[in-house]
């Protein structure tokens, strides 16, 4: 069990890491956020 | 037990909706705007909907929500995909493989005024197993394949955030509608639904303690699937357990508590412990 907690806890680890460093956050998922999410309030 | 953790919902609550500079600004100007700095671009460990006007972080189920429409219309258009979903996956996992729901419990500001809510009656009705069900359905639906397959190019469709979510209508949808009257003309029947759902979940608390968190909550279905292989777990002795009862009786997820201690309905909440006069439930790392 060990082996997979460390497993799963390391590759998050490497996939948070290289989302931020290669990912474009802004631009490719957080960009609705800065605008007004309409469909969020029931809007669009 | 409890006074601790109510204590550390409401510091959460508080430091995740903190830029209260946002909310003068809109007071003052009358128009709706979220607020806009970095902090946007990290994902808060809760269902706390990014255009609520205080929230500083990202949503992570909205953000997933947003990620795949993106790769929707990059496949469409033929451009390369964004590295960026590796980072919401991460974000899944290591907060997943910590402490699997422990985040509903201690942390998701939506899930502390739930049980606000409940307190009115403090009523807990035990909901029939297909029902509890309903959050893996929703997760795969609303969270995964509508927003990857029914995805329209001029909008995006985070189908989740704009069909259901209760966060987003009760913290984001109302302060903003009253506020702005220019978004008040634009409500249309989704608006109708959203609030319907609202209603439906307001009332269906009255009766069950944490009826979303049991039947809907898609983030918590994600953490759920770690509740049983989390590094910080429920650990059980049965040597010293003397079957009495009161864990299953303060389980606020109405769980049988020595049989369902790892179960995927269990938020962590830790009343089981401190309700247990052996000590046989504990919560630590991970045993056998």
């Amino acid at each position: 069990m060990k082996k997979i907690q460390y497993g799963i806890l390391f590759i998050s680890i490497v996939f948070i890491i290289t989302g931020v460093v290669f990912g474009d956050l802004y631009n490719g998922i957080f960009i609705k956020a800065i605008n007004i999410c309409l469909e969020c309030i029931g809007i669009g | 037990m409890k006074k601790i953790r109510h204590a550390v919902q409401l510091i959460f609550a508080i430091l995740l909706n903190s830029d209260f500079f946002n909310v003068i600004k809109i007071l003052i100007s009358g128009k709706a705007r979220v607020s806009a700095t970095v902090m946007k671009n990290i994902c808060v460990p809760g269902l706390n909907c990014y255009s609520c006007p205080s929230a500083l972080g990202a949503c992570p189920i909205g953000a997933l929500q947003f990620y795949l429409n993106d790769v929707s219309l990059k496949i469409q258009l033929k451009e390369k995909l964004n590295f960026a979903g590796l980072y919401i996956l991460g974000f899944f996992g290591f907060t997943g493989i910590l402490g699997g729901r422990l985040f509903c419990g201690w942390v998701c500001p939506f899930g502390a005024l739930q049980e606000l809510i409940n307190r009115i009656t403090k009523k807990n009705v035990t909901l029939p197993n297909l029902l509890e069900k309903g959050r893996f359905v929703i997760l795969a639906v609303f969270v995964f394949i509508l927003p990857l397959f029914l995805y329209n190019i001029s909008l995006l469709s985070p189908w989740f955030c704009k069909l259901i979510c209760p966060s987003g209508t009760l913290l984001a949808g109302i302060p903003l509608l009253l506020i702005d009257k220019d978004l008040r003309s634009s409500a249309s029947y989704i608006t109708l639904l959203k609030f319907t759902i609202l209603l439906f979940i307001i009332i269906s608390l009255l009766f069950s303690n944490r009826f979303f968190c049991k039947t809907m909550c898609p983030l918590g279905a994600i953490w759920g699937i770690f509740n049983r292989i989390s590094i910080f777990n429920i650990n059980y002795d049965k040597n010293i357990c003397i079957s009495c009862g009161k864990c299953s009786n303060k389980c606020p997820m109405n769980l049988d508590v020595i049989k369902e201690y790892r179960s995927s309905k269990c938020i962590r909440c830790l009343e089981c412990n401190s309700a247990c006069p052996t000590s046989s439930l504990t919560f630590g790392k991970y045993k056998n």
